[in-house]
């Protein structure tokens, strides 16, 4: 095989792995914005604590435990965590005026002391935790990790479990109900308020998930959840507000093109391509790539 | 079975509701009229517990139901089908309609009522898998009554039905509505083309300025002069 | 959380509370016999007051909810610290230029913007946030070390007197002076038609709007001028630290300059100059506590948007609000 060809495949391999897992995070936050019209501020603080999780059960039970347990445990965690932040910090002000931006200010000020307290627990030093499988397969001529094929299968389950939970599901249709239409979706019996709260856990599971998937290669640090979430944040606009299609569409191309960036250019010029590929795209189509949104 | 008691309700320091009291008896039709923009529409939403009154009562089947959100009411019966139909828009007609059943009570009766709904508008059962989104105005008036029936209700409270709908249509959409209550639901219809809608009502209220200014049986208000000229167009 | 509209500072009692503010502040150096430490402290408070009134002016008043106040103060910040490091400009002329330069920025990312709804005017601003943090950390090509740091930014010279680095006093006379300065240019433009106009937008829109009152350009007016404000205070800062980074653009920054004007209360002029006294004294009280510090100060921002939703001037509002609620209630306990 030639070397280039050889060169475009492995980066399209690390594209597709990394793009994976970036449209669980930004599947996440769009998610909460599609169902409560709000951007959850603290979305990258659930990406680290989902990391330092899974960090802190390994000190516990030791680097043998299996990533089946890990999972099994921070799940649960990871949505109650959300469910609470959703009823104590989003719930509360929905009744105000501007409640959109407060929920913005409070969500972001959540951010703090959720980044803050991973400080003080934690420590600022960066950790790691090992990977799920060692050694590489070959498929072809190309030699994969096996590591990022568990990653990327495991991300592509989530999203498709996900989806059908969204589309054959009475409450994930009543999800999307709500998302569609809040009033209608009040007058046929749906409490919406219990609905923002699944959105809110469900996307802090996608966040931490995604943490724990990224921490081997990516290191847990306090404040590590922010580039993801800059990242999910341009991936959702690019996709489309309110589009869940167009966010997993957008994760992978733009993950596709950070992967080629960083093989061919450098890792530093990651993000101002990514701005110039949305500015584009904005261009022309306005409302991002299958955006629904006024 | 339904009984508004003397309610009071203002956005912020406007009054919209003063004082305002209806009654609507098992498998009647009552009717509100008046002119736009003088309470009608909230005067709906304060019942169907999308808001709630500042003072005095509203009982649903001996139930006072004035504090209670809306998701409760609908549990109870009560439905509302909005002006703005909020309809859910990229959700197909079938899709819209089972959501119409969401809460526990409906679930039960699914199947059954599917049917009724199919029976009463056929063209629903053509369209079911058409996006909402992409239906005329009278399909979806008739998709959000639709919608409305499958939450089981005994009791329909229905905003401006015919709004923006062809005459003929508008015909059609109350002769739907009284047939709806020959099956035995009580109906209380907010309208503003009153003619047509007026040949099926029981009682027909007159609000005014947030203020109820008549009330009385069908007879009595075509008997009324006013009332006949104003908002009966005779 | 809604917006106020009592803007007049009615009363000669608010009037004679501001002389006397002005008064002590004046005599500061006296009274503390110069200690730099309580005077460096000041200047921050003046520094903040203003860009937190800057904020206020656009959230308050025109409704804008804009997420780049901080970004308008770093571009101002490192503006000014390139013109003078790199062009060799007089701080004097740097800290309007670099206001200048802040304000068109912010008349550019107005123009498109200013007419989206709400949420999306946030988050453009965030957007312009991340954006600038990307390019200060990665800004070799202008001259900005790695890291975004600026180092060096040479003082002001006053008449052959070169501001000091190692005594407050004469930055403290400047700052204050700033402070003043600004807090009346905000004053006289919340008092003025543009600010009358927001009023009239807020408690009649329909009337207004057929009055031909144009809201997009009076928004646009408003924010150029927030920006160019909070620019000149970036660059006073600038002058002032001489060693900035992007450490500005951080989480921790945002959210202090936030809960000042939310403490002091949206709307409410000027509460936020004082909501900006309350932070930055009360966070340096908190010292002891080090990184808990940001722990508590985001507790603190949810805790004031919840339960105090009109500040700390709306203390009174709540006065009333409690009145009221007893006089009521003693008609129901007395039936």
């Amino acid at each position: 095989m030639d070397p280039w060809v050889y060169k475009i495949l492995s980066g399209l391999i690390d594209g597709l792995t990394i793009g994976s897992v970036y449209a669980l995070i930004a599947l996440g936050l769009a998610l909460v914005f599609g169902v409560t019209r709000t951007f959850n501020f603290a979305h990258g603080s659930f990406f680290t604590w989902g990391a330092y999780f899974a960090w802190t059960i390994q000190k516990a039970f030791g680097k043998e435990i299996s990533h089946l347990v890990i999972f099994a445990i921070v799940i649960p965690a990871l949505y109650s965590l959300g469910w609470v932040f959703e009823k104590i910090v989003v719930r509360p002000l929905r009744k105000s005026t501007n409640w959109l931006i407060i929920v913005m200010l409070t969500t972001l000020a959540s951010a703090l002391i959720l980044d803050t307290t991973a400080l003080v627990v934690f420590g600022p030093l960066t950790k790691s935790i090992p990977p799920l499988f060692e050694g590489r397969v070959m498929i072809g001529q190309i030699a994969i990790s096996i590591n990022d094929l568990s990653i990327f299968i495991i991300a592509i389950l989530i999203i498709s479990l996900l989806t059908l939970f969204l589309n054959k599901t009475r409450q994930g249709t009543a999800m999307r109900a709500v998302a569609q239409d809040l009033d209608g979706a009040n007058i046929v019996g749906i409490y919406s308020d219990k609905i923002f709260g699944y959105s809110l856990g469900i996307s802090a599971v996608l966040a931490g998930i995604a943490g724990i998937l990224l921490a081997p290669k990516y290191f847990i640090s306090p404040m590590g959840g922010w580039t993801p979430y800059i990242k999910s944040f341009i991936i959702v606009f690019l996709g489309g507000l309110g589009s869940f299609k167009g966010a997993v569409c957008a994760a992978f191309i733009l993950g596709i093109i950070e992967a080629m960036v960083v093989l061919y250019i450098s890792t530093v010029w990651v993000m101002p391509v990514w701005f110039v590929v949305l500015l584009i795209i904005l261009i022309f189509r306005p409302k991002g790539l299958f955006g629904i949104w006024e | 079975m339904l009984k508004v008691d003397n309610i009071n309700f203002s956005y912020g320091e406007v009054p919209i509701l003063s004082n305002v009291s209806i009654e609507v008896g098992d498998g009647m039709f009552v009717l509100i009229i008046g002119p736009n923009g003088h309470g009608k529409s909230t005067l709906l939403k304060t019942i169907c517990g999308l808001q709630n009154p500042q003072s005095g009562a509203i009982v649903y089947n001996n139930h006072e139901i004035d504090n209670l959100p809306v998701q409760k009411i609908v549990e109870m019966g009560l439905v509302y089908i909005a002006e703005d139909r909020h309809l859910f828009p990229d959700m197909s007609v079938i899709d819209n309609l089972m959501m119409g059943a969401y809460n526990k009570n409906a679930r039960l009766k699914e199947k059954e009522n599917l049917y009724f709904v199919f029976d009463l508008f056929p063209k629903l059962k053509l369209l079911k898998k058409n996006v909402a989104s992409s239906l005329s105005g009278g399909e979806a008036r008739m998709l959000a009554i639709g919608r409305g029936l499958m939450s089981n209700p005994e009791f329909l409270a229905i905003d401006e039905p015919s709004l923006g709908l062809a005459p003929n249509l508008r015909v059609e959409v109350f002769k739907k509505i009284d047939d709806i209550k020959q099956k035995g639901a009580s109906i209380l219809l907010v309208e503003q083309s009153t003619a047509i809608a007026a040949e099926y009502a029981d009682i027909i209220y007159v609000l005014e300025d947030g203020k109820i200014v008549f009330s009385g049986t069908r007879e009595e208000a075509f008997d009324n002069q006013n009332i006949r000229e104003v908002f009966l167009g005779t | 959380m809604g917006i106020n509209p009592n803007y007049k500072m009615s009363g000669s009692k608010n009037r004679n509370f501001c002389i006397a503010a002005v008064l002590f502040l004046l005599f500061i150096p006296a009274i503390t016999l110069n200690n730099n430490y309580l005077m460096h402290f000041l200047v921050l408070c003046f520094i903040w007051g203003v860009t937190a009134e800057a904020w206020n002016l656009i959230m308050g008043y025109a409704g804008i909810f804009s997420f780049g106040q901080i970004a308008f103060f770093t571009i101002g910040a490192f503006a000014a610290g390139l013109l003078s490091l790199q062009l060799g400009v007089s701080p004097w002329l740097g800290m309007p230029l670099a206001g200048l330069i802040t304000a068109c920025v912010g008349f550019l990312i107005g123009l498109p913007s200013l007419r989206l709804k709400g949420e999306y005017i946030a988050l453009v601003t965030y957007a312009l946030h991340m954006l600038l943090g990307a390019l200060v950390f990665r800004g070799k090509a202008i001259g900005i070390e790695t890291g975004g740091f600026l180092w060096n930014i040479p003082s002001l010279t006053f008449f052959g007197y070169e501001f000091p680095r190692n005594a407050v006093i004469s930055w403290y006379y400047l700052g204050l002076v700033l402070f003043l300065l600004f807090l009346l240019f905000i004053y006289w433009i919340i008092h003025s038609p543009i600010g009358r106009a927001f009023v009239a937008l807020r408690d009649a829109e329909p009337l207004a709007q057929s009055l031909g009152i144009d809201q997009f350009k009076y928004k646009l007016i408003v924010f150029s001028l927030s920006a160019f404000i909070t620019g000149v205070m970036g660059a006073f800062y600038a002058y002032y630290v001489a060693v900035i980074s992007s450490r500005m653009l951080g989480l921790d920054f945002f959210v202090k300059a936030l809960i000042m004007v939310l403490l002091g209360g949206i709307g409410r002029f000027p509460g936020a100059a004082i909501g900006a006294f309350i932070i930055t004294i009360g966070y340096e009280a908190m010292r002891p506590l080090m990184s808990y510090r940001l722990i508590v100060l985001g507790i603190f921002v949810i805790l004031t948007i919840i339960y105090l939703p009109g500040g700390i001037m709306g203390g009174t509002d709540y006065l009333e609000k409690i009145r009221k609620w007893r006089q009521k209630n003693k008609e129901l306990l007395s039936q």
